[in-house]
């Protein structure tokens, strides 16, 4: 198992730091989830780890073709060519939260969209490019929709295409901002549950942010926690670590959480 | 048969429509010109005659007028809806048609001295046509007015615009900016009352013929340029499509799929003010033809792909232009066309927006 992500002394904000030296690796086929109370930063740290905003100090490293890449808080530009999602060297790609599901495209076409550097300026995909859709697709158990339109999708069903838009890219690290946000219990396991076997089959490392800790805990490898004093910890890899990470973002300490907290 | 077909088919029947819709509206006019006489001038040219002139130096250019401006408008339209991602954004209600009202009141009031009105860009006046023959020293100073209220109307919009354009580097989101136009709007009518109020009949009369809006007093001064503007404008929309599109789905989805979002809204406003500054300068404030027509190329050819719907909408603009113009001249008095598209275009939008199909998404 080898690392494809190493973040070393990050410190992130919009333009006043909001949260310090943070520390983490992320390796192959790890799912990892993300969370943390509303405010504290989750998505303001996705977006500085996509490249969409710079970090204040320390590094994001990730790996090219084995080789970890430095990228420094002086190297927006170098930043934005690696992680943007340019051709074939976007090694980090990032799905934002509640994408609008808008009327008049199809489930293919909207997966389309995100390819924006790969395709020509009519929008027309090389063959390629095509191919590895329609594998995402079909990894994600979605086939079948491809040429329905996205407004006539159920919310489980358009987050799967989401998720199949950051698989398309081949990245080998994916962030996904809340892919859980509004969804029933059927589809929130529906879809956590793909998230892990992405992650197992493909060994691309998956991050994603949720509110949904009991669920997000029991399918993720390791947790990653914005804490109430503001401090970001990585858990281990047993139910214990892991749930007690999730209870250093919690004010209340006291809050009863989970089986781990029945058994004691 | 594949979405492809069934587009192209779309695409066919549109331009069938609008071809019947044009020599409809080339057949209707105050002159009772009879169908065969129209239709054998029509195919023979023009013979000099009376009719012949009618046909060709009115009508024609008339009707054309009206499909390159209802095109113009639709494809501005269109692509406003995307970057502001509000079904019912178009150059009318982002205040570019006001920047260009504010323009012509001004040179309407600096040109009242000179000018008889006939608020034209001067090739209507030409001795003549259809009995509206002019002397040509009345001639000469109307033309100037009518020249001066275009380029007046022409810069009102270009400025329009750069404040949008700037402002839409500075502001990211895609609401705060409409309400920024909305607003622009608002302030350039303010200023346009309080010169109109201050100033003679004359005047007025001037800037309320051109405000009305009017296909029917375009040469080929006025006709080329359109044209001219309308290719520019569309070849750049389409060369934007494909940005149109990501940016429909949020302004962190466009960027993080690798797309230029300040880039996509700059071409799109730059676009848009080429097509609506040469409609306006020339016709006079059209509105609702931008954000009905849109709405019906999606409808009917069931996508919001901009390389689809862009194409589609100039024709679903151009037709209803078209149309609204055979309308304003079925009555004895021909009704000003600006009006008359708003008549017809607001139960239209009223339809689309209480039939359920408005929301942020298109």
């Amino acid at each position: 198992m080898s690392t494809v992500l190493k973040v070393n002394h990050l410190s992130i904000g919009r333009k006043r730091e909001l949260l310090g030296d943070i520390s983490f690796s992320v390796n192959s086929g790890e799912c990892i989830l993300l969370s943390g109370a509303n405010g504290s930063g989750k998505s303001t740290l996705l977006l500085t780890l996509a490249g969409m905003l710079p970090p204040l100090k320390g590094t994001i490293q990730p790996e090219v073709n084995g080789e970890m890449t430095r990228i420094d808080k002086d190297d927006i530009q170098m930043a934005d060519s690696m992680n943007t999602g340019r051709g074939d060297t976007a090694l980090i790609v990032m799905i934002p939260t509640r994408i609008p599901k808008v009327k008049g495209f199809t489930l293919r076409e909207f997966v389309r969209t995100t390819c924006f550097e790969q395709s020509d300026w009519l929008g027309r995909l090389g063959k390629d490019s095509e191919e590895d859709i329609e594998k995402s697709l079909n990894r994600l158990g979605i086939i079948d929709l491809a040429d329905k339109c996205i407004d006539t999708l159920s919310d489980g069903e358009f987050q799967k295409g989401c998720i199949a838009a950051g698989l398309v890219r081949k990245a080998p690290v994916i962030l996904l901002d809340e892919p859980t946000a509004f969804l029933d219990a059927e589809n929130r396991i529906s879809v956590l549950s793909t998230i892990r076997d992405i992650a197992l089959e493909t060994g691309c490392a998956v991050l994603f942010s949720s509110h949904d800790v009991q669920d997000g805990a029991k399918v993720c490898s390791r947790v990653l926690t914005i804490g109430s004093d503001r401090q970001v910890r990585m858990s281990g890899k047993s139910a214990e670590e892991k749930y007690s990470c999730i209870k250093t973002g919690f004010k209340n300490k006291k809050l009863i959480f989970a089986d781990y907290d029945d058994k004691q | 048969m594949t979405r492809r077909e069934k587009y192209n088919y779309t695409l066919a029947g549109g331009i069938l429509i609008l071809l019947l819709i044009l020599v409809a509206d080339i057949l209707t006019g105050e002159a009772g010109i009879g169908l065969k006489e129209c239709l054998r001038l029509i195919v023979s040219g023009n013979d000099g005659s009376a009719e012949g002139n009618i046909i060709w130096r009115l009508r024609i250019p008339r009707a054309l007028t009206a499909i390159l401006a209802g095109g113009s408008m639709a494809v501005a339209g269109a692509q406003m809806q995307s970057i502001f991602r509000n079904p019912l954004a178009d150059p009318h209600i982002m205040g570019v048609s006001s920047g260009a009202g504010l323009g012509a009141a001004i040179a309407a009031t600096l040109w009242s001295g000179s000018a008889i009105i006939i608020g034209d860009s001067g090739v209507a006046a030409s001795p003549g046509l259809g009995g509206t023959a002019t002397a040509a020293g009345i001639g000469f100073s109307a033309a100037a007015a009518g020249l001066g209220i275009t380029a007046a109307a022409f810069a009102g919009a270009v400025l329009t615009s750069a404040i949008i354009i700037i402002a839409s580097a500075k502001i990211r989101g895609g609401s705060t900016l409409l309400i920024l136009g909305v607003l622009l709007g608002f302030t350039f009518s303010a200023i346009t009352s309080i010169i109109s109020y201050a100033s003679s009949e004359e005047s007025l009369k001037i800037f309320y013929t051109w405000s009305a809006g009017s296909f029917s007093t375009n040469g080929p001064p006025g006709l080329t340029t359109m044209t001219a503007a309308l290719l520019i404008g569309l070849l750049i929309s389409l060369y934007n499509s494909k940005g149109l599109d990501v940016i429909l789905f949020g302004d962190d989805f466009a960027r993080l799929s690798g797309a230029d979002n300040s880039k996509i809204r700059l071409l799109a406003m730059l676009s848009s003010c080429i097509l609506t500054g040469a409609v306006t300068a020339f016709c006079g404030p059209i509105g609702f033809v931008g954000i009905v027509s849109p709405h019906i190329a999606r409808r009917i050819s069931r996508t919001s792909l901009n390389a689809k719907v862009l194409p589609l909408s100039l024709l679903t603009g151009g037709t209803i232009g078209a149309a609204a113009d055979c309308v304003s001249q079925l009555f004895s008095i021909p009704l000003p066309v600006g009006s008359t598209i708003a008549l017809i275009g607001i139960p239209i939008i009223m339809f689309i927006i209480f039939k359920g199909n408005t929301n942020e998404t298109l």
